[in-house]
């Protein structure tokens, strides 16, 4: 590892480069926060004093400010984020309350100020979104300073914020009154200032933040925080540092006196680990180079991301993935940089949280995200490489560009899914299936999941799991676990290097068809805080959206994807971009692609994929290769059509399945490999294909034979074969058979 | 009653627990007997060996059993079947289709596969999962119920005085010992239960508790601490595990040596072998399964290699298994029995 002084030394030249690209430098500072904070020495009380100054930037007056006080989600069950959790069937509570007493607004002279809560409906007494009263209209174009000061308690973890309890870990989030966004919303000039919902995250506007942070000495070099860290005092029983940073929409912190920190310049990473795509590279700039709206690329260079540190905390107890960490950090950082355009900022700070904190894991703010790991992970688990390039991903889709969490929640899981399944497949070799004994993984899965019955299932005696009776009248019901489906009970009687399949890889891109399992009731426009559930909000914030951006780039190909995507990134750069405005980049940037003869109509792809609930599934229903009629007599003189040499009579048949709409490219391989490639325009529910008197057999039909629709629901039935691939069902049911036997061979020890 | 147990000389004897009387005289002297017997001493007995003696006495008496060993294959074969079978048609119809793209080719799906392709058969196929385990639920309990008669074969067999070859004579040492056996199975029941029952639910809680803030492992102060208690907690169950199916076995090997019928004395025959000399047994028991994971061990490599092909661990793998269990089962029986009288040869 290189000295800290060196690497800093490189890093304050490098960074002192003028940086490149028309990448917007500067955010729009609609917010400018100072705040003085203190932690108390219950080690969750902080002390606070914010002074901030907002500009009206709309074009109508406002008499009031509207601040997220999230805190308050956890001061008790009243709040809205519990009566929602309680809904949805989740009645967790943090082990402790929290929350945020406000005790005094003013203005900067002194003028105190009214304020109150904003009850919401369904939850009354909810306390996270506070107003305060202005004696007089802020003009558009004009800034009000407002000071506040404020008292608050961090719950034990529960959610995405708080402490671990006894260790001194602290993950502040959420931690200070933000104000919320002034904006047009719904055709009107309003504060766009959600409660804290159970489903949703946040919204804020850009700007400056000043940290004036004062902690227990115990915390000594082991805090991180949003911003660049300006100055440090200590005295004897505490330290003080000084955190400052523009262009920002929230500003976190975290401590704990067990961290071990590291840091390390990206520059160095990516020089010395050898992963550096040059043939990439090229591509990206050979696609932009032609276009007059990349006009600031000028070369390959200046398609590099600028060096940043990155500091890593640790826990010490994880220090075997060290290096995994600072690795998957440095290739986002590499890869994000390359498609949308550098990290602007001059720290990144990686947060390894404490065991007993884990629910703050996974989680990202600005210039400062959480990973989260367990101990035994092999290394194509890419565990923590996953969660690392996810909740670095954030930093371009939430924090670079600033989407409302509250409706659009796809817009930043969505786009940054996608995101992170692409850096995956350019960082490491796929990760593989595994399976664990003692908390320690290993490659390979099992060809069938050994039977498992709950409670109340007779069956269960049968796989000698639990003793079940039911009702005798005179004896009620009796449920008696006999044997705990333990991790070394498991190897023992499945013997995973015998019977399972020893490599099942996965592409990374290609697992996102998982949620095509879920319902997807709601349609991706619908405001994330009024989805069904939280599946409905998993599916439709991830993976689904994320299938649609990877359906579009793969329908317009990659090189206009790679234009279209940089594109929509520069220019929605600390802003707050719509669903509209990415439909309006891909409109622009795709407008006359053609697949085959048929020209894409991206308003019609939009609709079925975006604003409603259509689903996409092409079929072969039927592929047939026939004597031809010419030839009958000859096919009665031979045993089998299989002995004969033609001509054929061939047809195929493809159905379309569901609803959406899209033209569709068929492949018919014939019998001497050659390919006929042609595209359908998947109008018609169903189409057939003849060739009659042709010379060869089909033996494949396909359609999307390049994978293009991800979200086509059913690949199962995207091609037929004129002789199905039995040996593929023989070998499964092969391993089926071996892991049968073991499975049985321990059964017959049992009892 | 058996021809069987007029070859054996050997009278029921339910009165004596061999291993509760053990502690007080010595080893030589603690046998079954009645009045009527001439002394054990003069007689000759059973030979007293290591555990490894013991075990390859075992396995010499399974192996010189090759129609048996031949049979218990194709039985093992013949309870993976419809497991297999529907794994195999459901396979048939979702895989066998598919043309999986030139990049994710060349691939064997018994070997490595495209992780999505599972998915998505599996996902098309929604009953895959409950039609394979639909087949397999019945097998577990019957191969549970059938070992106990191979167990009875393997045990009869090994104190039989002429030492019996044919399959005939295996099986009807299993159903002879087959309900003796069973009793000792329902007995077992409620142990395991109890021991889980101690593991996974108050007494461990109350454990963890001591341990962790609210016996919860995510609040513990660290995640080595957690894995520790959370370790020591599987480790420890599946010892006791081990060691309950011991005790079992300990019984039945009591009742055939001692040609007891009584499950509940044959538990406490059992229990007190355990107790009288625990290392020894774990260490025959263990010394077995250490034949048995080897032989695993080398076929998984064999065929990962592909120096053997796959279909051959379909025979190979369970031959060597049944084999091991044989050995353990047989000596287990010669273990208890030893410094018995020998029966006289007809
Ligand atoms: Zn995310």
């Amino acid at each position: 590892m290189v000295p800290r002084r060196i690497v800093l030394a490189c890093f304050y030249v490098l960074s002192a480069l003028p940086a490149f690209a028309q990448l917007p430098e500067q955010s729009p500072k609609v917010v400018d926060y100072t705040i003085a904070a203190h932690l108390q020495a219950d080690g969750r009380t902080i002390k606070g004093e914010l002074s901030l100054d907002w500009k009206n930037t709309t074009t109508q007056p406002t008499q009031e400010l509207h601040w997220h006080v999230y805190n308050n989600a956890w001061k008790s069950r009243d709040s809205l984020f519990m009566q929602e959790a309680h809904r949805f069937g989740v009645n967790r509570s943090p082990r402790e309350w929290g929350g945020t007493q406000i005790k005094e607004v003013t203005l900067k002279d002194g003028t105190p100020l009214e304020f109150s809560y904003q009850p919401q409906s369904g939850a009354p007494k909810d306390e996270t979104v506070l107003i305060t009263k202005l004696p007089k209209e802020v003009q558009p174009g004009e800034t009000v300073s407002v000071e506040l000061s404020f008292n608050a308690v961090l719950p034990p973890a529960f959610v995405r914020s708080g402490v671990d309890g006894d260790g001194g870990y602290i993950h502040a989030v959420q931690w200070y009154p933000k104000v919320g966004v002034f904006e047009e919303l719904e055709g009107m000039i309003q504060w766009n200032c959600e409660p804290y919902h159970y489903l949703t995250e946040f919204y804020a506007d850009y700007g400056s933040y000043t940290l004036d942070l004062t902690l227990p000495i115990r915390y000594a070099g082991k805090v991180a925080a949003t911003g660049s860290l300006t100055s440090e005092v200590s005295s004897e029983t505490t330290v003080q540092y000084v955190f400052q940073s523009d262009n920002v929409h929230d500003f976190a912190w975290t401590a704990d006196p067990d961290f071990e920190v590291i840091e390390i310049s990206f520059h160095t990473l990516m020089n010395e680990g050898g992963w550096r795509d040059h043939e990439e590279e090229e591509r990206i700039f050979n696609a932009l180079s032609g276009d007059n709206r990349f006009a600031h690329i000028q070369s390959v260079e200046t398609l590099l991301p600028r060096d940043t540190l990155i500091r890593l905390m640790l826990q010490p107890e994880h220090a075997e993935y060290s290096d995994r960490y600072l690795d998957a950090t440095a290739k986002s950082l590499y890869w994000f940089g390359l498609w949308y355009g550098e990290y602007p900022y001059e720290t990144i700070s990686v947060i390894d949280p404490a065991h007993n904190a884990r629910r703050t894991g996974g989680m990202e703010y600005p210039r400062l995200f959480t990973g989260g790991v367990r101990k035994g992970n092999a290394q194509r688990t890419l565990s923590p490489e996953g969660v690392t390039v996810h909740e670095f991903g954030h930093q371009f889709w939430y924090g670079l560009v600033g989407n409302d969490e509250f409706r659009h929640a796809w817009m930043d899981e969505g786009f940054n899914t996608f995101s992170t399944q692409r850096v995956k497949a350019k960082g490491w070799a796929p990760s593989l299936a595994t399976w664990s004994v003692l908390g320690n993984q290993y490659y390979g899965q099992a060809p069938v999941a050994y039977p498992s019955y709950g409670k109340g299932s007779w069956l269960s005696l049968f796989a000698l799991q639990r003793w079940e009776t039911p009702d005798l009248g005179f004896v009620g019901e009796l449920s008696y676990e006999l044997r705990r489906n333990t991790s070394i009970e498991r190897w023992a009687r499945e013997l995973p290097l015998a019977s399972y399949l020893p490599e099942v890889w996965d592409d990374p891109v290609l697992r996102l068809r998982g949620s095509h399992a879920y319902d997807w009731s709601d349609p991706l426009a619908k405001p994330t805080y009024t989805l069904q559930n939280s599946t409905m909000r998993r599916t439709n914030a991830y993976n689904r959206p994320a299938m649609m951006l990877e359906t579009f780039s793969r329908l317009m190909g990659e090189e206009t994807w790679t234009r279209a995507i940089r594109a929509y990134h520069e220019r929605y750069r600390y802003q707050h971009p719509r669903p509209k405005d990415f439909f309006k980049t891909v409109q622009e940037f795709a407008a006359g692609v053609t697949i085959g003869d048929q020209e894409l109509n991206w308003g019609e792809l939009w609709k079925q994929a975006y604003q409603s609930n259509d689903t996409l599934d092409y079929g072969v229903h039927r592929l047939q290769n026939q004597v031809s009629i010419l030839n009958s007599k000859q096919l009665e003189q031979e045993d089998t059509e299989e002995d004969h040499e033609g001509p054929w009579d061939v047809v195929i048949e493809l159905r379309r399945l569901g609803t959406f709409q899209v033209p569709v490219e068929v492949r018919v391989t014939w019998e001497d490999q050659s390919e006929e490639n042609f595209v359908w325009d998947g109008r018609d529910s169903w189409k057939r294909f003849e060739w009659p008197v042709h010379s060869l057999r089909a033996t494949k039909v396909e359609v999307d034979p390049n994978q293009r629709l991800l979200l086509d629901r059913n690949w199962m039935n995207n091609s037929r074969l004129d002789k199905p691939d039995d040996k593929r069902a023989l070998q499964y049911g092969l391993r089926a058979m071996i892991w049968a036997q073991q499975v049985l061979h321990y059964s017959g020890g049992m009892g | 009653m058996s021809q069987e147990e007029h070859d054996s000389g050997l009278n029921p004897t339910p009165f004596v627990v061999d291993a509760v009387e053990h502690n007080s005289q010595p080893p030589n002297a603690l046998d079954s007997q009645t009045s009527s017997q001439p002394t054990p001493s003069m007689l000759p007995t059973h030979p007293r060996r290591g555990i490894l003696g013991h075990f390859l006495a075992g396995l010499g008496l399974a192996l010189a059993r090759p129609r048996v060993l031949v049979c218990l294959v194709a039985f093992s074969i013949l309870l993976a079947l419809p497991t297999a079978t529907t794994v195999y048609q459901s396979a048939r119809s979702g895989l066998t289709n598919v043309a999986v793209p030139a990049s994710e080719i060349p691939f064997n799906v018994a070997w490595s596969t495209p992780g999505w392709l599972l998915a998505e058969w599996k996902r098309e196929t929604p009953n895959f999962s409950s039609a394979a385990q639909a087949a397999l639920t019945p097998s577990i309990l019957l191969s549970s119920l059938v070992g106990l008669l191979l167990a009875g074969g393997w045990m009869g067999i090994a104190l039989s005085p002429r030492r019996r070859n044919g399959l005939l004579a295996f099986l009807r040492f299993g159903g002879e010992w087959f309900f003796p056996f069973f009793r000792t199975w329902l007995l077992g029941l409620p142990l395991f239960y109890g021991l889980t029952w101690i593991f996974w639910s108050s007494p461990f809680e109350w454990v963890l508790e001591q341990v962790v803030p609210e016996g919860k492992l995510d609040l513990a102060p660290s995640e080595s601490l957690a894995r520790w208690v959370e370790h020591g907690r599987e480790t420890l169950y599946v010892l006791g595990l081990l060691v309950l199916e011991l005790v079992l076995d300990l019984s039945r090997a009591s009742m055939v040596a001692n040609r007891g019928r009584s499950a509940l004395l044959a538990l406490f025959r059992g229990l007190g072998r355990f107790a009288y000399e625990p290392i020894r047994v774990l260490g025959f028991t263990g010394l077995g399964f250490v034949f048995e994971l080897g032989w695993v061990v080398a076929l998984s490599v064999l065929s990962a290699r592909g120096l053997i092909p796959l279909w051959s661990l379909v025979f190979l793998l369970p031959f060597g298994r049944i084999l091991c269990r044989a050995g353990r089962q047989a000596g287990l029986v010669m273990l208890v029995a030893e410094d018995r009288p020998l029966p006289e040869k007809a």
